[in-house]
């Protein structure tokens, strides 16, 4: 299964997509701030991490510089609610693996079909198709 | 006195009324009788000078207005009513007659019986022909050929520097009146004229200079010289003369050395000709390439025109050259820096006062961004709330738990949003009252209603100052600011504290209020920002504030009030804010129907 790791200090908003994403069998563990989101990342093997811009004290650009520096390769999506706090170039370059809009165009369920897709971009069924188009021995 | 006031005053109301009636014989004699009367008063000369004019009796006339001179003593601002008799005499006087009274003018300076002054102004009114001076006219002969440069710069200069109007008002007379220079004269004396007219612009006699300019300098090939018809056109802030002479195009501006680029920008500036100001800059790029002060001139322009890339660029052109050699600057280069720089200046000086107003727009745009972000957030965890739900019963899994939970995420974030319009009531509100408070007592009223708070914490206070400093506005409004900075300071105590306000001023002028604790203070680098809508240290979540309004919200007030606030930075015993309001003159005014 895999694990998830919200960056969020609005525990509300970090809830709900915990709850969402345990509806698609992906379990999910909530930081309330930078510092708190990067001791559970050091500690815990996390596939992908949802982080929040705009938090008290570490921003989340901080956070997502910490997060590059120990590993570059785990997928990092982030999201905000208000589109100008986010400078996306800057972040594209420290290394981000999706961008998601919070605030009044805010929707789960985008949020959750982005996650998903970057933890399996293959559902089941092709999956099974492509398996069998592996010839056998 | 008196009576004699009264007397002429008889004088002068006959004499009108003979007049106007035609009498001119009666009015006369009543004039002759008058100056009989009064051999000091200049002002019958003059209307018996009027009244022979009316006659047509030009020698009798004139002969009056020459004793109306002769009385004028040292008053030029009378010498106008000369100049207009003498243009209707010079129309009709034979010339043989004209030139007869001119030498009676001259005899009569030189006897002494004219003021200087209102010689100097005969002088330079009628030329040469009344110098008395045997010595100015033989200088005046001199002017003509620039074989006699230098010795004409020296006595030009000697008399500037004895303050003689006279000789240098001659010269300059001299050289516009008379026609009879012919083209060859001019060049003889090219040399000379193009001085006289560095001399007019140095010494400010700048319209006199652009008629010598006119006069003598045709055409203008001299770059200096039409460098100095822009500059003096500059100075008078009239580019009429440099666009009748001067033909200021593409080409001109191609062709023009830095000098007149540099007039060039103030020219295009004053005509807003933004494209033509442009390539005049690009034109002036070629000469910044072999000259620091000019580069630094054109720095200083882009700077002014708010060119900020430009300036950029030419700023580190400027290092560069700066690096590869040392550079002795020209005066003339230096004095052109400098005004440039005193252009920016002046810039600056604008913006600054813009500041202020770009301060409020500031706080606005910010307050807006901070706002939305705000809002953004309960509304996202409705949505989301909303959105889990359906997902939820999508997949059957929803619980009445669920929806229960829901509605209550619905109805806290809801109540979030009315607490944050809340929070901008004393801003907007509209119920407001104006009226008359005592600053003193609308504090302590404020320190009244928190008393239950400040003592659960042992925070102790003092208010001091007199009760009768008045103000005139909403006072709901004002305790909010006393509201915000007391919540503040609780906000930041660990457990206990003081508070302490101190009002003082005068009772017509202005009220200041220092506002101070003995907290931990704001850190310097947060001086700066306190003030900024969403700016907070606290945790947003504590429920106590800490959105990051209060101080935004107290500015606001007090810019209502037109009152300002401030950080005492020499403060260290925690923190203290300085108040300052004016009092309203119609407030002052009025405090007296208060205090009864």
């Amino acid at each position: 299964m895999n694990q998830v790791l919200i960056i969020e200090d609005e525990v509300a908003t970090a809830s709900a997509v915990k709850d969402a994403l345990a509806l698609v069998d992906i379990s999910a563990d909530i930081a309330v701030d930078g510092i708190a989101g990067l001791e559970a990342f050091k500690k815990g093997a996390y596939d992908l991490v949802l982080l929040d811009l705009k938090m008290p004290g570490l921003t989340g650009e901080e956070v997502l510089s910490a997060i590059r520096k120990d590993d570059p390769f785990v997928d990092v999506i982030v999201y905000t609610n208000y589109s100008e706090f986010a400078d996306i170039k800057k972040l594209t370059n420290i290394g981000i693996d999706g961008y998601i809009n919070k605030g009044p165009d805010a929707d789960l369920q985008e949020l959750i079909i982005a996650i998903k897709n970057k933890l399996a971009p293959l559902d089941d069924n092709t999956i099974d198709e492509l398996l069998k188009d592996i010839p056998e021995k | 006195m008196q009576e004699q006031y009264l007397l002429e005053n008889a004088f002068s109301n006959e004499i009108f009324k003979l007049r106007s009636e035609g009498q001119l014989d009666f009015a006369i004699k009543k004039c002759k009788e008058a100056v009989a009367k009064f051999p000091e008063n200049n002002f019958f000369f003059k209307i018996l000078g009027d009244i022979y004019l009316q006659k047509g009796e030009l020698l009798e006339a004139a002969d009056a207005y020459l004793e109306n001179l002769k009385r004028l003593k040292n008053h030029p601002g009378r010498f106008r009513t000369f100049i207009r008799f003498y243009r209707v005499f010079k129309k009709r006087a034979s010339e043989a007659l004209d030139y007869e009274y001119k030498q009676k003018i001259k005899a009569a300076i030189e006897d002494g019986e004219i003021g200087e002054e209102i010689a100097e102004c005969l002088i330079s009114f009628l030329g040469n022909e009344v110098i008395s001076d045997k010595n100015l006219i033989d200088f005046l002969r001199l002017v003509n050929d620039d074989k006699n440069y230098s010795e004409v710069v020296s006595q030009i200069n000697n008399w500037d520097d004895a303050h003689n109007i006279a000789g240098v008002q001659a010269v300059l007379q001299h050289k516009l009146n008379s026609d009879s220079l012919n083209a060859d004269n001019h060049n003889k004396s090219r040399k000379i004229d193009a001085f006289l007219v560095e001399y007019c612009e140095k010494s400010g006699r700048l319209d006199s200079a652009l008629s010598l300019i006119q006069k003598t300098q045709k055409p203008y090939e001299n770059r200096a010289m039409i460098c100095r018809i822009l500059r003096i056109c500059r100075r008078t802030s009239d580019y009429s003369f440099a666009e009748t002479e001067l033909q200021i195009d593409e080409k001109f501006i191609e062709s023009a050395d830095f000098n007149i680029q540099y007039e060039l920008v103030y020219y295009f500036e004053s005509k807003n000709d933004a494209a033509r100001l442009q390539r005049t800059l690009k034109a002036m790029e070629r000469s910044a390439n072999r000259s620091i002060p000019i580069a630094r001139t054109l720095y200083n322009f882009y700077l002014t025109f708010n060119k900020f890339d430009e300036a950029q660029a030419v700023y580190e052109r400027i290092q560069g050259m700066e690096a590869r050699k040392k550079h002795s600057v020209s005066d003339a280069r230096r004095e052109e820096q400098l005004e440039s720089e005193q252009v920016v200046w002046q810039r600056m000086k604008e913006l600054v006062s813009e500041q202020e107003h770009n301060r409020q727009m500031m706080a606005m745009r910010e307050l807006l961004k901070g706002f939305s972000h705000e809002l953004g957030q309960p509304i996202t965890n409705i949505r989301y709330a909303v959105q889990l739900h359906q997902m939820k019963m999508q997949r059957r899994k929803d619980t009445p738990q669920d929806a229960e939970s829901l509605m209550k995420m619905i109805l806290e974030q809801t109540s979030r949003i009315g607490g944050l319009l809340a929070r901008f009531g004393p801003i907007v509100s509209s119920r407001s009252q104006e009226e008359f408070f005592s600053v003193k007592e609308c504090i302590s009223q404020v320190f009244g209603d928190l008393n239950a708070r400040l003592q659960a914490q042992n925070i102790v206070y003092s208010i001091q100052g007199p009760r009768d400093i008045y103000l005139y506005g909403n006072q709901t409004q004002f305790s909010q600011v006393f509201y915000n900075l007391v919540l503040n300071s609780m906000q930041a105590f660990e457990k206990e504290g003081t508070i302490r306000v101190v009002i003082s001023g005068n009772r017509h002028d202005v009220v200041r209020i220092a506002f101070s604790d003995n907290g931990p203070g704001i850190p310097t680098e947060n001086h700066r920002k306190v003030f900024e809508p969403f700016f907070s240290t606290k945790d947003p979540t504590m429920g106590n504030g800490g959105e990051g309004l209060g101080l935004f919200i107290v500015w606001n007030i007090l810019k209502m009030f037109d009152g300002a606030i401030h950080i005492d930075r020499a403060y260290k015993k925690g923190a203290k804010f300085l108040i300052t309001l004016p009092i309203k003159k119609e407030a002052a005014l009025n405090e007296s129907s208060i205090n009864n």
